[in-house]
């Protein structure tokens, strides 16, 4: 992680002005691909452990879940015996339990995803939002004080 | 700002917000005239019936369901260089991944296709395929692997979708700011999910996005497994062979392989993206193939050796008739001799060999569902059951009609996505 890093979240109308304010403290930025840039201390895959531990909460349901499904529609929906031998098998319910398991980890994981990150919100997915990267900030207060006006969150990635 | 990032957004953004060129239009005409006539044989079947193919009671799969499985292999390449080459770190995956999942996500909708239409009543499978009791309360059979061939292409396509949706996000973010059109921006924006490129999101999305391509590598080995059970658990000859599944999934793998080939060489020369598609893909892609050619050698070379050494007469007639059959020369030579090529780095690397080569293989692999699907129907254990089937004309039309619409449907998401993922780009020109 670089020293004093901070993210600028800012609506994309203000974005040219604040872009001025940068650039009038000599501030290094990411420029306008910074909706497709990603921050540097991530490039190399870093992985949070939370959606690891997530995902595999999710698969414990999806199997427990599924295994009752198969179980209540083969022995209490409809208790089909062949040759005095119940349907329900597990050995053979392996592959529709994977399959069920799979679909549920990865919707969970998605919905996970787009809710913990506020990604839809109906209110803001209209707002459009860029971040700007700064970093070796000696102090951000100058700065804060400059952007008042505008309708800017600024973020201490040290401190996250 | 990177050159070459500014040029591939450039680029992108000139193929949405520019007119389509003359060239773009007429293939569109043409993939629109052969989904057309795709409808209207399917239209002439669905209210004639099925007694206009070539099948009967005993080879009542036929070329439709060789086709299903043709697609649903495409399908596989497209997940295995996305996914798989992601855990490996492979950073030559970054700028093909896009047009790998895309192929990967239209191959399953032609495959579903013909899974429907081979019922002969499409409109009523979905009561025979869905768990979901009967008028009597019955239930579907769990324990029948064309059930769990719904699973798995269910799962498989909603998993897929996921997988190449999270990939889009950040270039949707950026389409809708530099699109033009405020109903373009609009959908964009709506799609983008108010991605603001934040540290928080990025951080979320690089953990889930390598997750799910975990699980996505997981279901490519499942799925065709699962597609090759419903073969392997018939108790006929020539199907009901442990063999299968590996031999399905290593099939599907290589011609989906030779079908990307191709759409990357027909995106590189139709877009100009000679700096973005490189010799050094083909060059890999090519490395691959011919790895996977072997595979499919051995796979039949196991088949062969593994019948002659059993002493089931029904095994060795369908060996015999396999072996007399110019169809199966034709394959192997497409698919097991003419990769050899490849051994000789200049070829590799020779985009227009590549693509005849590539060509081939994809002709060979539909050569080689064929022969799984029809000739274990053919024959049978009474000698008066021996049939030959041929497909008519209203299966192979319908057959080409499914390659009009891969065609449109690729075509409208070249229109509409960035073909190379911009965010990658970003990514490695920044390193």
């Amino acid at each position: 992680m670089l020293k004093n890093n901070y993210e600028i979240i800012v609506d994309e109308v203000d974005y040219p002005k604040v872009i001025e304010v940068l650039e009038y403290f000599r501030i290094n930025y990411i420029d306008e691909f910074s909706l497709i840039q990603m921050p540097d201390d991530l490039d190399n895959d870093s992985y949070n452990r939370r959606y690891g531990f997530i995902g595999i909460a999710l698969a414990f349901v999806g199997i427990y879940l599924s295994i009752m499904f198969l179980f209540w529609a083969q022995r209490i929906s409809y208790p089909l015996n062949i040759g005095g031998k119940n349907l329900f098998d597990f050995i053979y319910s392996i592959p529709v339990i994977f399959e069920f398991m799979v679909l549920f980890v990865v919707v969970g994981l998605f919905l996970v995803y787009i809710f913990s990150n506020g990604m839809f919100h109906f209110s803001e997915i209209h707002k459009n939002k860029k971040t700007i990267y700064i970093n070796n900030i000696f102090s951000i207060e100058p700065l804060k004080e400059k952007l008042k006006n505008y309708n800017v969150e600024i973020i201490n990635l040290n401190k996250k | 700002m990177h050159s070459k990032l500014k040029e591939l957004a450039e680029k992108s953004l000139s193929i949405i917000n520019g007119k389509s060129t003359i060239n773009f239009k007429l293939t569109m005409l043409l993939f629109s005239f052969l989904f057309l006539q795709g409808i209207i044989t399917l239209i002439i079947t669905i209210t004639q019936g099925l007694e206009l193919w070539g099948i009967d009671n005993k080879n009542a799969w036929g070329v439709t369901i060789s086709n299903f499985v043709f697609w649903i292999g495409l399908a596989h390449s497209g997940t295995l260089i996305s996914a798989i080459l992601l855990l490996f770190k492979q950073g030559w995956r970054d700028e093909i991944n896009r047009a790998a999942e895309a192929m990967t996500l239209i191959s399953i909708i032609c495959a579903v296709l013909f899974l429907l239409i081979h019922t002969g009543r499409p409109w009523l499978s979905w009561l025979w395929i869905i768990p979901y009791p009967n008028q009597f309360d019955l239930w579907l059979n769990f324990k029948s692997p064309l059930f769990w061939d719904f699973i798995a292409i269910v799962a498989y396509f909603v998993v897929s979708l996921i997988f190449w949706y999270i990939g889009l996000i950040p270039d949707l973010a950026f389409y809708k700011s530099n699109v033009k059109g405020k109903i373009k921006s609009k959908i964009y924006a709506f799609f983008c999910l108010g991605w603001k490129g934040s540290h928080s999101q990025w951080a979320s999305f690089s953990s889930i996005y390598f997750i799910i391509a975990g699980i996505v590598t997981a279901l490519v080995i499942s799925v065709h497994s699962v597609i090759s059970m419903d073969f392997a658990l018939t108790a006929l000859a020539g199907w009901h062979s442990t063999i299968f599944p590996p031999y399905f999934v290593i099939g599907a793998i290589f011609s989906g392989l030779a079908l990307l080939v191709i759409l990357l060489t027909i995106l590189r020369n139709a877009f100009n993206l000679e700096e973005f598609i490189t010799v050094l893909h083909f060059d890999k892609l090519n490395k691959l193939i011919y790895l996977f050619s072997w595979l499919v050698f051995f796979s039949y070379f196991i088949e062969i050796f593994g019948t002659l050494f059993n002493e089931n007469i029904f095994e060795n007639q369908l060996i015999e008739l396999k072996l007399k059959s110019p169809i199966f020369w034709l394959m192997v030579l497409f698919n097991c001799l003419l990769p050899h090529f490849y051994m000789v780095q200049s070829n590799r690397k020779n985009i227009r060999f590549s693509l005849i080569i590539s060509s081939l293989i994809l002709i060979g692999m539909w050569l080689e569902r064929f022969i799984i699907v029809v000739y274990s129907q053919n024959t049978g254990i009474l000698e008066e059951a021996f049939v030959r089937y041929s497909p008519s004309i209203i299966e192979i039309s319908i057959f080409l009609g499914s390659f009009g619409l891969f065609g449109l449907m690729y075509m409208i998401f070249i229109k509409f996505f960035p073909i190379i993922p911009i965010w990658e780009v970003a990514k490695n020109v920044k390193k």
